[in-house]
């Protein structure tokens, strides 16, 4: 995939520097993607509008200036680069505008090459810089709330667990510890554990529904057909050697989303047959008795699959997996590396910096070596 | 040697006697063996520890006890009371203390069990058991008649108890004397003190029990708390009438006395237990149903809420399985195969063996000593009564309907809803096959990675 084309704002009170920009880029429509604004004030009105990769403006203008311009306009968009327009006079104002944040300025005049050898450095160093910052910090995988009922899962899984299977190896578990000799605290701290997940599950269901970030992440998370098929089935040929190359996924791979709605699934289950055991008596005087058995036998079994699929799967693949080994830190930073970002997510890469990731790959490799 | 050196000693006593005649007013063993010849040199007299009392003393051996008296021609007159604490004081002291009181009151006398002429020393001839007994026989007709049939009397050797390594002997004390060697918070450490001792040749075995016994709820009722109706060993052996080996039939231990004996304290849950399905067929004298000892053990018999009991809560499956999970008793009496392991299986059976005490063991439901087959009536396991036996531990003795027709024992073919028959294999298969599919991927996946890191090729 190319490259998304650059979104560039030029902002000038005179009509020809912003015709002149028109001309000269008319041709690179696939690269760069040119708006123009004729006076300060509504180039800060088009940046509110749009995510402008770059945005160069004159310096000297009625009303808001380039300088005015640079400060509210880092302020919308952080992410965005600024570069100044000045004629000879203004070329100090020009260079004490970098100090606030500017990126580079060109002198007016300008001929067509002189302005698309700038554009294009701006352009490259752009790149660069972003590819800089984003091997410093990575990407932001999860947000601190998501984080937050991760570990809880975390808590309220590993204690459910704990409590739970002694039960499958009774003599094992005969005298160890809490599990054995008072079924009491067991079986209470599984009630108290089951308690915490049932909120947590509740908890989650509102920030997906509600909550921007987590609205976000459930519409990246439903799977789309036949979309994330292919994507499952081109990951099942790449391991078995069948392709060359792993299928590119979004923010969610097929087999995460997959363990997602497992872990969903089983969580609905997992309360469902909890509850019918648990307030047994209650359950009796609406439903037979074969009822609570068939929920005995579905708790047991779902929690073979649950447990198995997490010390099996879900570990291997986040954490003992080649590439991760010996474990993987995004459950608690919530950052995913540029490097990581770039072969397990590479369609959220793209989708998130509109660059290829094909191309970031290579040029990558080429950087390192 | 002994008999070789009494001869001797009685030799010199009597010359010594000779040597002294002239002395006026003395008794002489020559003047007595005159008129007294059968006692006096009779062989009772020789063999006794007594026979040496003369020596020395310029006096025959029988003015010792006898006494001295002014003989007159051939006649004397009849010498004072003989008077054994003369010599035996501290004997004497003790027999003052005793049911039979000093020598010099109505109890029997010295003599009655140590003989005249014939006194021994102690442990002296063979048959002491018995011949200790026949003393005391003479006026405890009763308890030698029953002493002489039980195993202590019939020994095989006379180092068994006799009645003096019981009761005391010149000490003795009525049974109900708190101090008596008998008496009910007494009387195990009694038994104890030869049954304890392994150099008496007791098996192990046999010497754990009387161990075990003082901690158990009867022994620890006795020495802990001196209850007083708690069992003691007589209680279940018996007395003077204790028999040897479980084989007798008038072994108050025997299988088939055993609830008699227990009854003699237990007698409710006793009647409850001949009413039950164990004790109809036991009445009928079928010796293969559990007796009391075989849930509740012998010597180890501990209350059913002490941790280790037989009884205990977490222990019950595993006591009734003993017979529950036997072949042999299973097909003769055609029970359900396999109840107890559902039972292990099951959520109540599983916590059990954990530890929990609160979840339902077999006596739970199925009760201990009044246990019934589910066909009758009054059995606690009778549909009709299901509410009411769920409903000691859960909240549904109002509950009918989905008590009275639903299964227990769920992990018997025959009881399964098919539901969770089928659900359960669905499980199997889609865990199965799910792990399968995730361990394989994840082999590929390393495969595929080392063969790509050989390769050299990128990522």
């Amino acid at each position: 995939m190319a490259h998304a084309a650059l979104k560039l704002l030029v902002i000038d009170d005179e009509p020809i520097i912003l015709e002149s920009y028109l001309k000269v880029f008319e041709p690179l429509r696939a690269e760069f993607e040119v708006s123009t604004a004729p006076s300060g004030e509504s180039g800060l009105a088009a940046l509110r509008e749009t995510a402008f990769d770059l945005v160069i403006t004159d310096l000297k203008m009625p009303g808001l200036d380039g300088l005015g311009v640079l400060e509210q306009g880092r302020k919308i968009r952080p992410q965005a680069d600024f570069a100044m327009m000045t004629g000879y006079a203004s070329v100090d104002s020009a260079v004490g505008a970098m100090k606030f944040g500017a990126t580079d300025f060109i002198e007016k005049p300008f001929t067509q090459e002189e302005l698309l050898r700038f554009v294009r450095t701006l352009a490259t160093s752009r790149i660069t810089r972003l590819r800089k910052q984003e091997e410093e910090a990575g990407f932001l995988r999860f947000s601190r709330p998501m984080l937050v009922q991760h570990i809880v899962l975390i808590i309220t899984f590993t204690l459910l667990t704990i409590t739970g299977v002694p039960l499958f190896f009774p003599e094992t578990f005969k005298g160890v510890f809490f599990l054995g000799d008072s079924s009491l605290i067991r079986g209470l701290t599984h009630r108290i554990a089951a308690v915490g997940l049932m909120g947590l599950s509740l908890y989650h269901m509102l920030y997906i529904l509600w909550n921007e970030d987590g609205n976000r992440n459930l519409r990246a998370i439903i799977p789309s057909i036949p979309g994330d098929l292919k994507e499952a089935w081109g990951n099942i040929l790449f391991t078995f050697g069948a392709r060359p190359e792993r299928p590119k996924a979004g923010k969610y791979t097929f087999f995460e989303k997959f363990e997602y709605f497992g872990v969903v699934w089983g969580t609905f289950i997992m309360v469902l047959t909890g509850l019918v055991m648990w307030f047994t008596d209650s359950i009796l005087r609406i439903l037979p008795l074969w009822v609570v058995d068939v929920a005995k036998v579905v708790h047991r079994y779902e929690a073979v699959l649950a447990i198995l699929t997490i010390a099996i799967w879900h570990m291997y693949n986040v954490h003992l997996k080649a590439g991760v080994f010996p474990g993987s830190r995004v459950w608690l930073t919530g950052r995913i590396s540029r490097e990581d970002m770039l072969h397990e997510h590479a369609l959220e890469f793209e989708a998130l910096t509109g660059r290829s990731a094909d191309a970031e790959h290579g040029g990558h490799g080429e950087g390192a070596a | 040697m002994k008999a070789n050196r009494g001869t001797n000693l009685w030799a010199a006593s009597v010359l010594a006697g000779l040597c002294v005649l002239a002395v006026p007013g003395a008794a002489r063993a020559a003047d007595c063996v005159e008129c007294h010849g059968e006692v006096a040199s009779g062989a009772a007299l020789k063999e006794s520890p007594h026979a040496k009392l003369g020596e020395g003393k310029g006096s025959a051996v029988c003015v010792a006890c006898h006494g001295d008296f002014e003989v007159a021609g051939d006649a004397h007159a009849r010498p004072p009371k003989v008077n054994c604490a003369k010599c035996h004081q501290a004997v004497d002291a003790k027999m003052a203390t005793s049911v039979h009181g000093p020598d010099n009151t109505d109890g029997p006398k010295c003599v009655d069990c140590h003989g005249t002429h014939d006194v021994l020393r102690k442990g002296a001839n063979h048959g002491r058991n018995l011949r200790i007994a026949s003393k005391c026989g003479a006026c405890h007709e009763k308890e030698y008649e029953i002493y002489k049939t039980s195993w202590h009397g019939q020994a095989p050797n006379d180092k068994v108890a006799t009645c003096t390594d019981c009761h005391g002997d010149h000490d003795v004390l009525r049974p109900g004397d708190p101090k008596s060697t008998v008496f009910r918070l007494n009387q195990a450490q009694t038994c104890a003190k030869c049954h304890m001792d392994e150099d008496r040749g007791f098996k192990p075995e046999a010497v754990a029990a009387v161990k075990d016994y003082f901690g158990s709820v009867h022994g620890l009722a006795v020495t802990k708390s001196g209850l007083m109706v708690s069992a003691t060993c007589v209680d279940c052996h018996g007395s003077h009438d204790v028999m040897h080996g479980h084989d007798s039939d008038k072994n108050r231990i025997s299988r088939a006395k055993i609830p008699g004996t227990c009854g003699k304290c237990h007698a409710g849950v006793v009647n409850l237990y001949l009413e039950s399905v164990h004790g109809k067929p036991f009445l009928e004298g079928n010796l293969d149903v559990p007796v009391c000892t075989d849930c509740h053990r012998t010597h180890q018999i501990a209350s059913h809420l002490t941790a280790g009991a037989s009884t205990y809560a977490t222990n019950v499956a595993q006591t009734c399985l003993k017979c529950h999970a036997q072949a042999s008793v299973v097909n003769k009496y055609g029970i359900p195969e396999a109840r107890v392991q559902t039972y292990q299986e099951s959520f109540h059976g599983a916590s059990s063996k954990l530890g929990d005490t609160r979840v339902a063991n077999c006596a739970s439901c199925h009760e201990a000593h009044d246990i019934r087959a589910s066909s009758d009536p009054k059995s606690s396991t009778n549909p009709a009564n299901m509410s009411k036996t769920c409903g000691k531990c859960h909240n549904v003795e109002d509950v009918t309907k989905p008590i009275t027709t639903g299964k227990i024992h769920t992990a018997l073919a025959e009881n399964r809803h098919w539901l969770s028959a089928l659900i359960e294999k669905l499980y199997i298969v889609l865990v199965s096959v799910t792990m399968s599919f995730f361990i394989s991927y994840i082999i590929a996946d390393i495969v595929r990675t080392s063969r790509r890191k050989k390769g050299g090729g990128g990522h």
